[in-house]
């Protein structure tokens, strides 16, 4: 553990905005509040801080560790075991779950004729070999690739411009407090909350650097980047066509016509998916192999990512029958993420809290520095 | 000697390389999904009928058939395939039974209706549409007057190659020129559909004589209730609906100025801004529109002084009260139908949600008693080259 890689606070920022708008470059453009749903995000945005706020108090208990090491180190063995098994399968599950949405994506959308295997086989590859390369890379491939994401979502909302209407946004506030507060609760879960993955690489932040700042920082620039996507496909496209749309970020570049030579801007979405889902699919995969390796004892993780990517392929292939499948599924997922996102993290913190308040109490000279 | 080995290794492993890629770039790209022109029936617009049986369409599509393709001097001349099947799509398809080729629809410009079509199926071909990821959301869907819908697809094309380029540059282009014809893509007719409050008016095309050649013209626009087409309005109706709805950037204004019987003015729009505001006092909707142009002088009438201060002021109010006159009427007549195509009601939707829950269910009897108050304030900006 001499040479390990370590993220710069930029490099770090970079992966949770990519994991954050990652996805929801394509899917996930009507929550179900209609025109209100803007203001779901906002409010998801906020309920979503003091999540992040008990992440990076994690993180901050103990520096130079990961979610697993920490759960070993708070619960022992056996407990601790059974935690890193849980995470491990929902890293499994969500990088089979991206990975489903960009392969029913590219056969909709781009390859109608090309078998999805392929596609997320050629996929899980790339994710695959970024993986293999470690931590730092893929730090040095979203400092990459956000500036293009991001630089990519301000031009498609300038192209945008002449095709959109400030009155789409009207009526405001017609969506009861209700129905906007159980939007936001699953635009929490996805994506906001999905963060958490972050964790199993937070051994490579550096001490000094301050986990608060890299949580909310990346919660901050990925959620406003979710907003401005959302109210772009709003005002070009209205409430009514919005929610019948799959795919809007694609029917709302489709719609822009500059003159006669600026046309069909859907290629720029798709790029944004691929740069961003590719992300999320990496980190997933990255995560999901360190728990296996932490789980099983294996020295080096790497040895356990081909494995990974067989399983999390199989799985994407056979968890939904249909493309409306993938999309309905999705209220079941924000209840049993909320699980990983918020109790289990909980637990921990808990746990970790009280460790760390008895080894202070034991006058361990090495932790009291930390606080 | 070390040395040397190591540098026939490096080149080994770089010839491997080379040789891997080259073989993928040749092989993989663009070519799993390759069709050229050659295997395709490019298609340019639709026109739907009801068909021979019941229940079932006659889709005419009109396709590019190519007479010499490549560089600047292409030449391209219009197909038509006529095709029948119970459901749209299943018509499309069935085309494939007497072509080599499969349709493609990536370039249709228009989708046009025949009248029986537009009064009882819009829905059915929106869904189509929507669903089908070859059609563009940018694409026009239009009414035929004639006794069918591809019978317009017998006109000569003036300006372009095809019928449905010519629809679609027709519409495309009104805005900013003429005014008088609904630019309403395919897109947006879909949320006019669903938004409450507004009634669907889509443009209307009819063949007009040009000396011996047959033409398609642009002639008013059909009125829908929910999706079903209820009336006509006339191109001037059409025109003055377009003010209201705040979607001309272009068109001629005429006026009689020297009241002699005989139009003498007439200025070119070249900005113009509508506001629409709609109250409700407890029994009567209130409706204030405020429209502001800026135009230019394109023909004065006879001595008339641009540069006097008081004449052009004069020619203004003249010119504000002429149209607020013409849209009056064409908000009578809309009355009549009780077809609120100006959309006031969505107006108070989207302004108040609440109290449109209250007045959806009269909201007939309601636009047939509102009150309308028009205020236009025009601009002379300039009288082009001369005084």
């Amino acid at each position: 553990m001499i040479n390990k890689e370590s993220l710069t606070t930029r490099q770090s920022i970079c992966i949770i905005v990519l994991f954050v708008f990652g996805s929801s470059a394509i899917v996930g453009g009507e929550y179900g509040a209609e025109q209100d749903s803007w203001i779901a995000v906002i409010l998801a945005i906020v309920m979503a801080i003091p999540l992040t706020l008990m992440y990076a108090r994690i993180m901050k208990l103990y520096p130079n560790n990961d979610l697993f090491d920490i759960s070993l180190k708070v619960f022992g063995n056996i407990a601790g075991r059974i935690i890193i098994l849980l995470f491990v399968l929902y890293f499994i599950l969500l990088s089979s779950l991206v990975l489903r949405n960009f392969s029913e994506f590219i056969q909709i959308g781009t390859l109608p004729e090309t078998p999805q295997l392929a596609i997320l086989v050629l996929f899980v590859l790339v994710a695959a070999y970024i993986s293999s390369k470690g931590i730092q890379v893929l730090g040095k491939w979203c400092a990459v690739a956000l500036p293009i994401t991001a630089s990519i979502v301000g031009m498609t909302i300038i192209f945008c411009m002449p095709a959109m209407r400030l009155s789409y946004i009207q009526p405001v506030f017609n969506t009861d407090i209700k129905t906007i507060f159980v939007v936001a609760l699953k635009v929490l879960s996805f994506p906001f909350a999905e963060i958490v993955l972050f964790l199993p690489l937070a051994s490579s932040v550096r001490k000094k650097d301050s986990p608060y700042k890299i949580y909310l920082l990346g919660l901050i620039f990925g959620g406003l980047m979710i907003l401005a996507s959302f109210l772009r496909n709003l005002l070009v496209l209205g409430a009514p066509h919005l929610k019948n749309s799959l795919f809007p970020s694609y029917s709302a570049l489709r719609i822009v016509r500059i003159g006669t030579f600026l046309t069909r801007l859907d290629a720029l979405i798709t790029s944004n998916f691929y740069l961003g889902g590719f992300s999320k699919i990496s980190a997933c995969i990255l995560a999901s192999s360190i728990g296996v390796a932490k789980l099983f004892n294996v020295k080096d993780y790497k040895s356990t990512i081909i494995p990974i990517c067989i399983i999390a392929v199989t799985v994407a292939i056979i968890i939904y029958r249909n493309v409306m499948e993938m999309f309905t599924s999705i209220t079941i997922y924000n209840y049993y993420s909320f699980f990983f996102q918020l109790i289990l993290p909980a637990i921990i913190w808990v746990g970790a809290e009280i460790k760390n308040r008895k080894m202070k109490a034991g006058l361990n000279p090495e932790n009291q520095q930390d606080s | 000697m070390e040395k040397i080995k190591r540098v026939a290794f490096i080149s080994i492993k770089i010839t491997t390389i080379l040789i891997v890629t080259m073989t993928i770039l040749l092989t993989l790209p663009g070519c799993w999904n390759y069709r050229g022109l050659n295997e395709l029936e490019t298609v340019v617009g639709v026109a739907v009928d009801m068909g021979s049986e019941k229940n079932t369409y006659r889709i005419t599509f009109e396709t590019v058939e190519y007479k010499k393709a490549g560089g600047t001097d292409s030449e391209f001349s219009p197909k038509l395939i006529e095709s029948e099947g119970t459901t749209f799509f299943e018509a499309i398809r069935k085309a494939k039974i007497m072509l080599g080729n499969k349709l493609y629809f990536s370039h249709m410009q228009v989708i046009i209706l025949s009248e029986q079509i537009a009064r009882e199926r819009l829905k059915e071909v929106l869904s189509w549409y929507s669903h089908d990821l070859e059609p563009r959301e940018t694409i026009y869907i239009v009414i035929s007057r004639e006794e069918s819908a591809a019978k317009l697809f017998e006109a000569k094309p003036f300006s372009t190659d095809f019928v449905s380029t010519e629809i679609f540059e027709i519409i495309y282009e009104d805005p900013d020129v003429y005014s008088q014809t609904i630019n309403l893509p395919a897109y947006r007719s879909y949320d006019v559909l669903n938004s409450p409050g507004i009634n669907l008016t889509l443009p209307v095309f009819r063949l007009v004589k040009n000396g011996n050649m047959v033409m398609v013209s642009s002639d008013g626009s059909a009125v829908f209730k929910e999706d079903k087409l209820t009336n006509y309005i006339t191109m001037e109706d059409t025109g003055n609906l377009l003010f209201v709805l705040d979607e001309v950037s272009g068109g001629i204004i005429s006026i009689d100025f020297n009241k002699d019987g005989q139009n003498d003015t007439s200025m070119e729009i070249k900005e113009s801004k509508t506001k629409t505001k709609v109250k409700y006092d407890g029994n009567k909707v209130k409706v204030k529109i405020d429209i502001k142009s800026d135009v230019a002088l394109g023909e004065t009438p006879k001595n008339f002084d641009t540069f006097n201060h008081k004449e052009i002021k004069k020619l203004e109010e003249e010119a504000g009260k002429h149209l607020s006159g013409r849209i009056m009427e064409t908000i009578k007549k809309a009355k009549e139908m009780g077809c609120d195509i100006f959309g006031f009601g969505n107006s108070i939707y989207k302004n108040s949600p609440k109290l449109w829950e209250k007045l959806k269910d009269k909201w007939e009897m309601l636009f047939k008693d509102s009150e309308v108050d028009i205020t236009v304030k025009i601009s002379i900006k300039n009288s082009g080259e001369s005084k």
